[in-house]
C-alpha cells in the first residue's frame, strides 16, 4: 500500500520532468535549429492533466490540499474530527460525481482527436476519472481515520498530542 | 440571480473544512442541480479546459525552478552580495535580510519556500549579532512577501490567467513596487536599528578585491535574474520558455559551477513540485467552471451594476477592495480568494478604467501582506513556528515593519505609475 502510494508521486515526478525536457527542446529547436517543433503544445496539454491528477493524488494522500481549518481546529477535538468525517464523506460523493462526469465526456469524446499528434481526447479526459476515483479512496480512508479520531478515549489523545509536539 | 445564493454556498464549504477545489466544485455542481438548463457533463470540460493551456506550464516551471535554487546554496552566495551593500549600515544584518529577499525573489516564485529557507538561515544569525528573536523573525516575514510581487512570482502568473492579462506584462509591472517594498521595508528596519542600536554587520566597507570575489561567486544567480527578467522583456521567451529554460540553467549551475547539487536533489524538487502544482491547478481549475457561471448568469456585469450605482470614484473602489481583501486575506489563504475574486471584479476594474495589470499587483501585494496577519497568515505561521517564536511577540515587534508595508500597498494603490511605468 505504501509503495502505491508512492507510485502517483513518482508518476507526477516523471511527467512533469518530461514536460520539462520537452518545452526545452521546443526552444532549442526554434531558436538553434529554426526548425519549431509542432507537436509539443499538444504533449504538454495531455502531460499536464496527469501531472495534476497524479499530483493531486499524492497532495491527498498527505493531507496537503488548500483547506480553511479554523473551525475544527477551534472546536473540541472531537467535535472537530467529526466535523472533518463528516466533510470528508460528503467529498467523495463529490469527488464521485466528478469521475462520472469525466468519464462521461470522455467516452463522447473518444473521437475527437488533436489536431497533429491524432491522440484521441479519450486520453485526456479520463485522467479526471482516475484522479478523482483514486483521491475518492484516499479521502476514504481519512473518514475512518476521523472515524478511530472520534472514537479515542480523550487521554490518548492527550498523549499524541504532547508526542506531536515534540517532533 | 443563482449565483447571489451559490457565493454563500460556496463561502460555507469553505468554513466546514472542505477542500477547496472540491467545495467550488461542489457549488457548481449545485447550481447545476437546481438552476442549470445545460447538460452537466460541461461543467467538467469547463474544468479541464484551464489544464491545457500553454501558459499555465509557467506554474510548475517557476516552482520547481525555486525549490531546485534552495538546493543549489545560491542563497548564502547572495547574502555575501547583500551584505557587501548594506552591511556597513547600522542595523546590517536587518538590511541585508531585506536586500536578499529582494534578490530572492528574481529567481524565486512562491514565498513560503522562501520564507522557511531564509527563517532558517536568517534568525539564527541575527540573533547571534544580538538581535531581537522576535524581531528578525518580523524582519524575514515581512521580507518574504516581496517574493510574490518580483517576477517571477506564481501570483503573477496566476493573476495573469484568471484576469486574462499577459504574464509578461504583470512579470515587468511586479518590479517597481517589489523595490519600493523593499525601501520602504528597509527604512523601517535602520529605523528600529537606530533606536535599539543594533551593530553593523561588519567595520568597513568592502574592498575592490573583496567587492570582485563575492559578485563572481554570486554571477550565476545575478545572470538567471537578468535572464528571466530581460528574456522575456526581449520577447525572446515567453514566461513558459523562461521558465523551462531557467530550470535548465539552474541545474546546470547546480551540477557543474555550484557541484553541490545531487541527482537525489532534482528527484525531489520534482516530486514537490509536481504537488503543489496540482494543489494550485486544480483550485485554478475549479474556479474557471465557476468563472464559467459567473459569466452565465452575467454576475460579474450585475456586480459592476451594483457598484457603480454606489460610486464611480476608482480611488473609493480600490479602498474599499483594500479594505475587503485585507480582512478576508486574514481568513482565508490568499491564492484561493485571487482565483474567486478576480473574474466576478474585473467587469468593474475594466468599468471604472483602473488598468487591470495595476489592479492585480494590488491585489497581489494586499493578499501578500494577508500571508503576515493573524490568525492564518501562512507565513507568519511558519515563520513563528520555524524560529519558536510566539505569535504575540511576532506581532509586537513587527509594528513599524506592518506599517511600511501598509505604506507600499497604499502608494501603490493610489499611484498607478509604479504598477505600469515598465510595460
Amino acid at each position: 500500500m505504501r509503495n502505491l502510494g508512492k507510485l502517483w508521486n513518482w508518476a507526477a515526478a516523471v511527467s512533469l520532468l518530461v514536460l520539462v525536457l520537452i518545452t526545452i527542446a521546443a526552444v532549442i529547436m526554434r531558436y538553434v535549429f529554426n526548425a519549431p517543433l509542432q507537436w509539443t503544445e499538444e504533449m504538454s496539454g495531455l502531460l499536464m492533466i496527469w501531472i495534476v491528477m497524479f499530483g493531486a493524488i499524492a497532495a491527498e494522500r498527505e493531507n496537503q490540499h488548500l483547506t480553511i481549518p479554523l473551525l475544527p481546529d477551534a472546536l473540541p477535538r472531537r467535535w472537530g474530527a467529526a466535523l472533518n468525517m463528516i466533510t470528508a464523506a460528503a467529498s467523495i460523493a463529490v469527488l464521485g460525481y466528478m469521475a462520472y462526469l469525466a468519464y462521461g465526456l470522455s467516452m463522447r469524446a473518444q473521437y475527437k482527436l488533436t489536431q497533429i499528434l491524432r491522440i484521441s481526447w479519450f486520453w485526456i479526459d479520463i485522467a479526471v476519472t482516475v484522479g478523482c476515483l483514486v483521491m475518492a479512496v484516499y479521502t476514504l480512508m481519512r473518514v475512518w481515520r476521523h472515524v478511530r479520531e472520534c472514537a479515542a478515549p480523550e487521554e490518548t489523545l492527550a498523549v499524541r498530542d504532547a508526542t506531536a509536539g515534540d517532533s | 440571480m443563482a449565483w447571489m445564493v451559490l457565493v454563500p454556498f460556496m463561502l460555507g464549504l469553505f468554513a466546514l473544512n472542505v477542500r477547496l477545489f472540491i467545495a467550488m466544485f461542489a457549488s457548481v455542481l449545485f447550481y447545476f442541480l437546481f438552476y442549470g438548463q445545460v447538460p452537466m457533463q460541461i461543467s467538467i470540460q469547463q474544468f479541464i479546459g484551464p489544464s491545457q493551456n500553454a501558459s499555465l506550464l509557467a506554474i510548475p516551471f517557476f516552482i520547481l525552478l525555486g525549490t531546485l535554487m534552495s538546493y543549489t546554496g545560491i542563497a548564502h552566495r547572495l547574502l555575501k552580495v547583500a551584505d557587501l551593500l548594506v552591511g556597513k549600515l547600522t542595523g546590517g544584518m536587518g538590511l541585508a535580510n531585506v536586500l536578499l529577499s529582494t534578490m530572492l525573489g528574481g529567481i524565486s516564485a512562491s514565498n513560503l519556500a522562501d520564507a522557511a529557507m531564509l527563517t532558517r538561515m536568517m534568525v539564527p544569525e541575527m540573533e547571534r549579532q544580538g538581535y531581537n528573536r522576535a524581531f528578525a523573525a518580523g524582519v524575514t516575514a515581512a521580507g518574504s512577501l516581496i517574493t510574490p510581487i518580483i517576477p517571477p512570482g506564481i501570483a503573477l502568473i496566476i493573476y495573469g490567467l484568471v484576469a486574462d492579462v499577459s504574464i509578461g506584462k504583470m512579470f515587468m509591472a511586479g518590479i517597481l513596487p517589489g523595490l519600493l517594498c523593499c525601501t520602504l521595508l528597509m527604512l523601517a528596519v535602520y529605523a528600529i536599528a537606530k533606536r535599539k542600536g543594533y551593530k553593523p554587520a561588519r567595520t568597513s566597507w568592502p574592498s575592490a578585491a573583496e567587492t570582485k570575489s563575492t559578485l563572481i561567486g554570486a554571477w550565476p544567480a545575478l545572470f538567471l535574474m537578468v535572464a528571466i527578467i530581460g528574456g522575456i522583456r526581449l520577447n525572446v521567451f515567453t514566461p513558459t520558455e523562461a521558465g523551462a529554460v531557467a530550470v535548465a540553467i539552474v541545474i546546470g549551475i547546480g551540477f557543474f559551477v555550484f557541484r553541490g547539487m545531487t541527482i537525489a536533489d532534482v528527484t525531489r524538487a520534482l516530486h514537490e513540485t509536481a504537488k503543489s502544482t496540482a494543489v494550485v491547478l486544480l483550485v485554478i481549475m475549479a474556479s474557471s467552471a465557476l468563472a464559467w457561471i459567473f459569466s452565465l448568469e452575467h454576475a460579474g456585469d450585475k456586480l459592476a451594476a451594483l457598484i457603480t450605482g454606489f460610486t464611480t470614484n476608482k480611488y473609493l473602489f480600490l479602498i474599499v477592495v483594500n479594505v475587503v481583501l485585507l480582512v478576508l486575506g486574514m481568513l482565508i489563504e490568499g491564492t484561493a480568494i485571487m482565483i474567486v475574486l478576480v473574474p466576478l471584479l474585473m467587469p468593474v476594474v475594466l468599468k471604472l478604467g483602473i488598468d487591470p495589470v495595476h489592479f492585480g499587483i494590488v491585489l497581489i501585494l494586499n493578499l501578500a501582506i494577508g500571508c503576515l496577519t493573524p490568525p492564518v497568515g501562512t507565513v507568519m505561521l511558519l515563520v513563528c513556528n520555524l524560529s519558536k517564536v510566539s505569535v504575540a511577540d511576532f506581532v509586537k515587534q513587527s509594528g513599524l515593519l506592518f506599517l511600511a508595508l501598509f505604506a507600499a500597498l497604499a502608494l501603490i494603490t493610489f499611484v498607478p505609475f509604479f504598477s505600469t511605468a515598465l510595460i
